[in-house]
């Protein structure tokens, strides 16, 4: 198989499954204003007034970067703006491990009540070496039967299995909740 | 189509069904995990206990004059413990607006809270929290040992405690209002003598 069409293929899937994350964690966030502010401000790391500018700006930029990725002469762009925004998040997320509060809600797209954890920034550092790849993969190659299929396949089943990896930290660390409980 | 070709078209459907059982499988876990966990609000068996008298405070209030907390005066009294920068303290206010409405004939809210007067005088207007007697003391919290937000404690018109709580939802705040009704601490109490039975 031809070097470049791999490289191509890698990189729809990259961008494809990428456009999805944000963008669903985008409409999470949007769906509830309230729920969303309170998290950014729990994470105290900008003054208020700055951070009710993140709130109202950080889902739109998540909605552009995932727009971006998807047009193949803006894709660079796309996934420098993604990079930014996961390079804030798992800094904001390190920083509060680092301070000891590491018991706030994450809120991380999908999943309700996700505390902060090293599992985080491992799948924020997975997240980032596909945006590396979406940037920087050929966006032009042969498009014929195969290579729609496999990309548009690769593409649903890493998506479903971003959120499932999501949900199985969510309830590792529930289970480590009710454990100790136990013991006590 | 090639042999080689069919086969990967079936391996792609098995792998998308095998990752969305997956998922579905971590989902029910998760939901699970929640109902597994009380219903009811959960008491911890720290400070005053229930059907104690409640200590007793006057405290003055951000929208101006004094507030007697805990005190015999023929209402209900629920002090609600929250903190500015607590997501669900802020999800719950709406739902205490309504309570109290609802609830006007017998129950006041109180909101309580400690920490800088500026911090919590921006919260009490950006929220628009002039409907609620707002009190901060550190005093309060101790006396009540509040470890985690938001947390409830229901005072009744004799200055008992009735019934107290860590809440999530509305569920739960109802849950402490129910309780005081039936005359019982919390649902694990209540369960706990139900199943006795």
């Amino acid at each position: 198989m031809d070097y470049q069409v791999s490289l191509f293929m890698l990189g729809e899937v990259a961008r494809l499954t990428l456009a999805a994350i944000f963008a669903l964690a985008a409409i999470h966030a949007m769906r509830d204003w309230t729920m969303f502010d309170g998290i950014v401000e729990q994470y105290r790391i900008a003054p208020r007034w700055l951070a009710m500018i993140a709130v109202r700006s950080l889902p739109p930029m998540e909605l552009a970067a995932a727009g971006a990725l998807l047009v193949p002469m803006m894709s660079r762009v796309g996934a420098s703006m993604g990079m930014c925004l996961m390079a804030l998040f798992t800094g904001a997320i390190i920083l509060n491990i680092a301070r000891g509060r590491a018991s706030i809600d994450c809120g991380c797209g999908g999943v309700r009540g996700q505390k902060l954890s090293l599992g985080l920034v491992l799948r924020n550092a997975g997240v980032m070496v596909a945006l590396a790849v979406a940037g920087t993969a050929p966006t032009s190659g042969p498009i014929d039967g195969m290579t729609v299929i496999g990309v548009l396949c690769a593409s649903v089943a890493l998506i479903a299995l971003y959120f499932a990896v999501n949900q199985l930290m969510r309830n590792f660390q529930q289970f480590s909740a009710i454990s100790s409980r136990s013991r006590s | 189509m090639t042999a080689l070709a069919m086969s990967n078209v079936l391996l792609w459907i098995t792998n998308i069904a095998l990752v969305i059982t997956v998922l579905a499988l971590a989902r029910q876990i998760g939901v699970l995990n929640e109902r597994v966990t009380p219903v009811g609000a959960l008491t911890m068996d720290h400070g005053p206990k229930v059907g104690e008298a409640a200590p007793v405070f006057t405290l003055p209030t951000l929208g101006g004059g004094d507030i007697v907390v805990g005190a015999a005066t023929g209402r209900s009294q629920l002090l609600f413990f929250l903190s500015p920068t607590c997501p669900v303290c802020k999800k719950l206010l709406p739902i205490l607006r309504s309570l109290s409405q609802h609830e006007r004939a017998t129950v006041d809210v109180v909101l309580a809270s400690d920490g800088e007067l500026d911090e919590h005088s921006l919260f009490y207007q950006r929220e628009k929290l002039k409907p609620f007697p707002y009190v901060l003391s550190a005093d309060l919290g101790m006396a009540f040992r509040i470890s985690k937000l938001p947390y409830a404690v229901v005072i009744g018109p004799a200055g008992l405690i009735s019934a107290k709580g860590l809440v999530n939802n509305r569920e739960q705040i109802e849950s402490l209002l129910i309780a005081q009704e039936m005359g019982v601490a919390s649902l694990q109490e209540y369960r706990a003598k139900t199943q006795k039975r």
